[in-house]
């Protein structure tokens, strides 16, 4: 134990927030060096001094304004809202299962769009078209003239 | 470390008997901690009555298990960092004490009064309660809850929701501005303890 360490631990000796070889270490120490023994005996006096001060007392008005005030309070407060996980988790499934359903729906119509693009007919092409029975898109089949 | 607060598993309406009860236990001692912290009857009084509404607020939240006044002094002291931050209050530069940026200091309260004069007039409370205001707001809490509390370390660590590493530092440099303060103010009361040594 060296000075430097000794002051930098002194308040916690005196706080008895240190091990014990610590304490020991910090009491050897101070055995041997007048100038962190006297270190030591300032902080033990703030200490004690710090402990001794006497508790200042409210005033009896400002007990009785206080008391009023929170009665005021209990007469006026509303049940405090609590966050319940579980209610949070399905509001999220909920909200997570409509983006999937509507991703699913949006894939499923996008070859029925496809087909309806303006199609170049030539010549050696036969077209058929039949209609759709659900009254969606017509369905355009395209088959090349060669057998 | 224990947590203060209870986990809240249901909607609940305060108990006002059950409070009031606790709050009569309690509010001198919650009100003693006020006083030390803001250097001012008025702002512990707005201090306190804050404090008591809020946790009569979260009430529901408080567990029994644990002592009500560390839960009212979790909550005053939260109240009251928030209070100083939206202060933003005035640096003092000519207090050479290292504020939580090790840089800083804050102001003296109480800048009327003559310290010499209190410590000769025999108030050594009041010369104590200025060495305590010439301390940034986080180390005075620190030191208070140590020395006028007489809190350990993991209470306090509790209280100012911090780590104890934390709180360590707070009270080590808390109490060297506090001691460099009080040596440089009132000489004649605090320097006192070094002549006596040989």
């Amino acid at each position: 134990m060296n000075c430097r360490n000794f002051k930098a631990k002194v308040a916690h000796y005196v706080d008895q927030e240190l091990s014990g070889s610590e304490m020991i270490a910090m009491q050897h120490h101070c055995r041997d060096c007048s100038e962190c023994a006297c270190e030591l005996k300032r902080e033990q006096e703030l200490k004690s001094m710090l402990a001794s001060l006497q508790a200042p007392q409210p005033s009896a008005e400002f007990e009785s304004k206080l008391f009023d005030a929170v009665r005021a309070q209990g007469n006026q407060v509303q049940p405090v809202r609590i966050w319940r996980p579980w209610r949070t988790a399905a509001v999220a499934a909920i909200a997570g299962a409509a983006i999937v359903f509507g991703a699913l729906q949006t894939i499923d119509r996008k070859p029925a769009l496809a087909q309806s693009d303006p199609i170049d007919f030539s010549a050696d092409q036969a077209v058929q078209g039949t209609q759709d029975p659900f009254g969606g898109t017509p369905v355009v089949t395209v088959s090349s003239g060669q057998p | 470390m224990q947590s203060l607060f209870a986990n809240p598993t249901q909607t609940q309406r305060p108990d006002p008997a059950a409070f009031e009860r606790y709050m009569r236990d309690s509010h001198r001692q919650v009100y003693g901690l006020a006083m030390r912290l803001t250097g001012q009857s008025s702002d512990a009084e707005d201090l306190v009555q804050e404090a008591y509404i809020r946790a009569f607020r979260f009430f529901f939240r408080y567990d029994p298990s644990l002592p009500f006044t560390s839960w009212m002094y979790r909550i005053l002291t939260n109240i009251h960092i928030d209070h100083n931050r939206r202060k933003g209050r005035v640096k003092a530069s000519s207090l050479d004490h290292a504020g939580s940026d090790g840089e800083t200091a804050w102001e003296v309260a109480d800048e009327s009064s003559s310290p010499d004069k209190l410590v000769m007039e025999g108030e050594l409370d009041d010369a104590l309660q200025l060495g305590l205001m010439a301390m940034c707001p986080e180390f005075r809490m620190a030191v208070v809850l140590a020395d006028v509390e007489g809190m350990a370390y993991e209470e306090i660590a509790d209280v100012m929701q911090t780590s104890i590493g934390t709180v360590r530092s707070r009270i080590h440099r808390g109490r060297k501005q506090m001691r460099r303060y009080l040596e440089r103010e009132f000489p004649e009361r605090f320097r006192e303890v070094a002549r006596e040594l040989p």
